[in-house]
């Protein structure tokens, strides 16, 4: 089943409307990119700058991502099929 | 030999030797004596003195005591307690001649009996055993394929060796050598340990608010203090950037960059008068403008003619006895304030002024704030002074120069081509002076001169900016033949002077780009004789671009025997801006076409904003937003790092066991010790900066625009990457390119250590990044101390051969050379890393013989450039060179494949250059068998060995 991950950190201003944006979809996880476990996240799906939003299958596999901008619900919904 | 003799006790002299024995029974005992530690390095050069020869004296014990009160700082009590324990233990020895390095031993155990170490090490000898000198004299010295085998290089070797070994017990603490020692970090270049790699506060300047009418005279110590905003980038160093200062400059104003203040540091005054009565006073390193050409101060004499500006006239503000007056009070109500504050401030002064000058100061329209044109006039008086000034104060401006005491000056390293397309050649250890060059053959001869000189004073590589671009002035109204001349001149002379240390090329770099990159698009352009053109470089891009054509066309060609140049390595910039600009398909073909069949273009990504100078192998320091400002005068651009220490990182997986926790807590010890280290030498190089020029580091103290060439505020302190592979496969039992989970956990590792060098930095202000160490000999080094230290756990992930020693670890945070994995993987997962290592990373694709079509290159570069994050990428092929038949194949061959003699050598990167195989050290002979190839297409060809190809040994191996 496919699930979001959301790119963020503490100084960003974005961020938390991404996390609102996310928190629709169900379960989401939240990767902090002054963590190093956030951070090695964010560089393996080519993240750059917060707030980032990656939208993966069950194998982890990127299927859409919205780098450094926060989509509306509707563009998120439109990629998820479960 | 000298005959001199004196007898022992007694004193009475005797000059034959092989009386020992006396009749009264007493001996005499010669002491054979080689002083390694002489006064005077130039005597002893010259052979004026016998220091430089062995001499043979008889025992003088005081000599013992003067040099333990000396070198360790004993005690006289302690001296000659000791002297007088090891005149009985050679008594008793029999000897009848002893050499002063027994001596020395003997007095280093009786240090080492009585426990005190420090004393020790401040008394030990450096040296090198007979068996060593001749293994360096006879064998070539495998650590940097660069150097050939010859006396320059024997030289070099000798003199690293004690190097190192100084660096190791003097710069660094124990616990640092140690580290290095045992292998858990490598210090790289210990030998050279040496290398890194202003105006007085009473100067007047007149300066005033952008766009202001209002404009003010005052000293450069009250302009500092006028506005707020300090930093100290470095002790004894605080930098202020007003952002709306203009300052007097020959020709109108000129933007201020910004206000320095320095600690004075006891630096030589001097005092320079003028015939018309104008004065000032400068360090004696301080560019002066004659129309002689620019000298330092210390040079300037009686006569020399100076370019003076009248100010007198200049309807500006004299601030200087109101601030002179209200003195500290005003500096401190204005210290406080920010610059609308200050200027408030000044207007109100306006009216106090008034009452001080003659005239009246409002009303002042900008077309008279221009200074008389200026005349020249002569030096009356040159002395150096003693002043009791504690600071002394710089302005950087836009243009470089300032009207400072009604005097036209300059305020003062990658590398710029602008700094000596300006100011010519003068360097401290070269015998003459040029003046800026007029014609771009002048020129190219002044940069490689200046590159073979900055090559002496730097451990790594010169990298240089933008150069087609800045030579682009010179070559306005040229023919193509004649710029492709040029070219060709430019690439052999950087192939084939080998004046650097060791005899050796300099190790080159050249920054090249298609498109004039946007911050240097307003650039003014400095043309020949270093002037301004009136244009700026935006507008020579059909220039730059002819000769980035050229310089491309010769790179195609090869040398005589169409062998690839191994320097300038070219790193062509990609960034979105080379895909909007005219002609970048036909160029990227060309760079393609010899990426495929020499295999040298650096392929650069340049995302976004971001902006990088590469240098060495794959050190690509970002431009930060002040190096972007300092683009408007490109001549300052110039970049550093001081010293590169390598992480070994298996080790911490061994030390770990299994254990995360213990992993990281390692991890971040590492990275403790790392910066212990920097900080350490960062010291020992100030030190030897302070000396000036009469130190060693004359030419980095050397300042043309007034600031000094290495400037140690701006400096990089690298923390190189090594095993990662190897640390991921022993922790979690995985290769990185086996499985997700394990590239995910390197990733976690390097950005764990991202993140601590972001902490690090802050917490003890300096500029610490991730590097990928091009590893040349560490990646062995490493490898083999812990075979020692290590072997049950090294052995099962340690890459290579281990029965015929030829192994290695993985370098950096490289996907294993062996995996057998296409490029397009390779390049996807290694790239994933790469924003993490901020100064710098590299994928290699190795083509083996295969010539790939450079259309499939050219699709892979911009796949590269758009899909993945890579930073840079590079392709390598292999060549044969036949000695007999001078002509180069691909591929590696034991015969030549055209005229089948056996006279060839092998070529191929190994790490981030081209060299001959037979000149690479075990570890990286071990790596190049177990590469694997690509043609492009899909298809793998495995390493050679693996293919049974026993011959191929001889090549690598010649």
């Amino acid at each position: 089943m496919e699930h979001l991950k959301v790119f963020v950190k503490a100084d960003c201003p974005k961020c938390p409307a991404a996390k609102e944006v996310a928190g629709k979809f169900g379960e989401v996880e939240i990767y902090d990119l002054d963590d190093p476990v956030g951070l090695a996240e964010a560089a393996y799906y080519g993240v750059l700058c917060t707030p980032s939003m990656v939208l993966v299958d069950e194998e982890g596999r990127e299927i859409r991502a919205w780098r450094c901008t926060v989509p509306s619900p509707a563009e998120i919904a439109a990629h998820i099929h479960n | 030999m000298s005959g001199e003799t004196m007898r022992r006790e007694d004193g009475a002299e005797e000059s034959e030797r092989d009386h020992s024995w006396e009749e009264d029974g007493s001996r005499r005992i010669w002491v054979l004596k080689r002083r390694e530690a002489a006064e005077d390095t130039t005597d002893i050069a010259l052979l004026v003195s016998t220091s430089s020869k062995e001499e043979i004296n008889v025992w003088d014990k005081e000599k013992i005591v003067k040099s333990l009160i000396l070198e360790a700082n004993a005690s006289e009590e302690l001296a000659r307690e000791i002297a007088d324990r090891v005149e009985e233990r050679i008594v008793r020895s029999n000897l009848t001649t002893v050499t002063t390095s027994i001596i020395r031993e003997l007095v280093d155990l009786e240090l080492l009996e009585r426990g005190l170490g420090t004393m020790h090490q401040k008394h030990s000898h450096l040296g090198l055993p007979m068996y060593d000198v001749e293994q360096i004299i006879t064998n070539p010295n495998k650590e940097n394929s660069n150097t050939t085998h010859n006396p320059e290089s024997i030289n070099l070797t000798l003199a690293e060796a004690i190097l190192k070994e100084f660096a190791l017990r003097k710069v660094f603490s124990e616990d640092v050598a140690r580290a290095h020692m045992v292998g858990d970090i490598h210090l790289h270049d210990l030998g050279f340990i040496i290398r890194p790699y202003s105006y007085s506060g009473d100067t007047v300047v007149h300066w005033r608010l952008a766009g202001s009418p209002l404009s003010f005279t005052t000293t450069m110590e009250q302009l500092y203090h006028l506005f707020s905003g300090e930093i100290s980038p470095e002790p004894g160093v605080r930098v202020k950037y007003p952002e709306n200062l203009e300052i007097l400059d020959r020709d109108g104003w000129t933007r201020v960059r910004r206000l320095v203040k320095k600690d004075r540091l006891g630096k030589q005054m001097v005092f320079i008068a003028l015939e018309d009565g104008k004065s000032t006073m400068v360090t004696w390193d301080h560019p002066v403008i004659t129309t002689d050409g620019i000298k330092p101060a210390s040079e300037v004499s009686v006569g020399d003619e100076l370019e003076a500006v009248n100010t007198t006239d200049l309807p500006a503000i004299d601030l200087t006895r109101i601030l002179g007056v209200c003195g500290s009070s005003f500096r401190l109500r204005f210290s406080t304030l920010d610059l609308i504050l200050a200027h408030q401030r000044a207007e109100e002064l306006v009216a106090e002024s008034a009452r001080l000058r003659k005239g009246n100061p409002t009303g002042l329209s900008p077309s008279h704030l221009r200074p008389a044109s200026p005349r020249t006039r002569k030096v009356v008086m040159v002395q150096p002074v003693e002043v009791l000034d504690v600071y002394i104060y710089d302005v950087t401006t836009d243009t470089g120069t300032l009207v400072a005491d009604g005097i036209y000056s300059h305020n003062c390293g990658g590398h710029s081509l602008d700094y000596i397309k300006k100011y010519g050649l003068s360097l401290p250890n070269i015998t003459s002076t040029s003046r800026p060059a007029r014609h771009p053959e002048v020129l190219i001869g002044h940069m490689v001169k200046m590159a073979s000189t900055l090559q002496s004073h730097y451990a790594g590589a010169i990298g240089w900016e933008a150069v087609n671009m800045f030579f682009a002035p010179y070559l306005v109204g040229l023919e193509y033949q004649r710029i492709k001349q040029l070219a060709q001149m430019l690439i052999y002379e950087f192939n084939q002077l080998a004046g650097a240390r060791g005899s050796q090329v300099v190790f080159t770099d050249f920054n090249l780009y298609w498109n004039i990159p946007r911050h240097f698009r307003n650039t003014p352009a400095i043309g020949p004789g270093g002037e301004y053109t009136g244009k700026t470089y935006g507008e020579y891009e059909k220039e730059a671009q002819a000769f980035l054509w050229a310089l491309f066309e010769v790179y195609l060609e090869g040398d005589a025997m169409g062998k690839t140049f191994v320097f300038p390595k070219p790193l062509l910039h990609i960034n979105d801006d080379f895909f909007r600009t005219p002609g970048h398909q036909e160029f990227l073909d060309l760079a393609c076409r010899v990426a495929s069949k020499q295999g040298i273009t650096y392929f650069v990504f340049d995302r976004g904003d971001e902006v990088t100078v590469s240098q060495c192998c794959r050190l690509k320091l970002r431009l930060k937003e002040k190096d972007l400002e300092e683009a408007m005068t490109p001549e300052k651009m110039r970049f550093s790092a001081l010293q590169n220490i390598t992480i070994n990182l298996p080790r911490i997986a061994y030390k770990a066991n299994g254990s995360d926790e213990i992993l990281f807590h390692e991890l971040e010890k590492a990275m403790e010790l790392v910066v212990k280290a920097h900080l350490q030498k960062r010291d020992f190089i100030a030190g030897l900066l302070k000396l000036g020029v009469n130190g060693p580091l004359s030419l980095l103290c050397d300042s043309k625009d007034g600031e000094p060439y290495l400037r140690m505020e701006r400096l990089t302190y690298l923390v190189g990457l090594l095993g990662l592979n190897e640390m991921v496969q022993y922790h979690i039992g995985e290769q990185l390119h086996e499985s997700e989970r394990a590239l995910k956990f390197g990733l976690r590792v390097v950005a764990h250590m991202h993140l601590l060098c972001k902490k690090l930095s802050e917490k003890y202000g300096i500029n610490l990044v991730l590097e990928e160490s091009p590893a040349e000999s560490s990646g062995y080094r490493l490898a083999k101390l812990d075979m020692k230290y290590y072997p049950e756990q090294a052995s099962k992930v340690i890459k290579g051969d281990l029965a015929s020693g030829e192994y290695y670890y993985t370098n950096s945070v490289h996907l294993n050379v062996e995996a057998p994995i296409d490029y397009i993987e390779r390049v996807r997962k290694q790239s994933m890393f790469h924003p993490l290592i901020e100064a710098g990373a590299i994928i290699h694709i190795w083509l083996g013989e295969h010539e790939p079509d450079p259309a499939s290159i050219k699709n892979f570069v911009i796949k590269t450039f758009y899909q993945t994050q890579a930073a840079q990428i590079a392709f390598s092929p292999e060549f044969t060179v036949c000695n007999t038949c001078r002509t180069t194949s691909r591929g590696l061959h034991d015969a030549c494949p055209r005229c089948g003699e056996e006279d060839v050598y092998g070529i191929t990167r190994i790490v981030g250059y081209f060299s001959k195989i037979s000149t690479w050290n075990k570890g990286k002979l071990g790596e190049l068998k177990d590469r694997v190839r690509t043609d492009l297409n899909g298809r793998l060809v495995r390493g050679k060995r693996s293919r049974g190809e026993g011959g191929v040994r001889e090549v690598f191996g010649a």
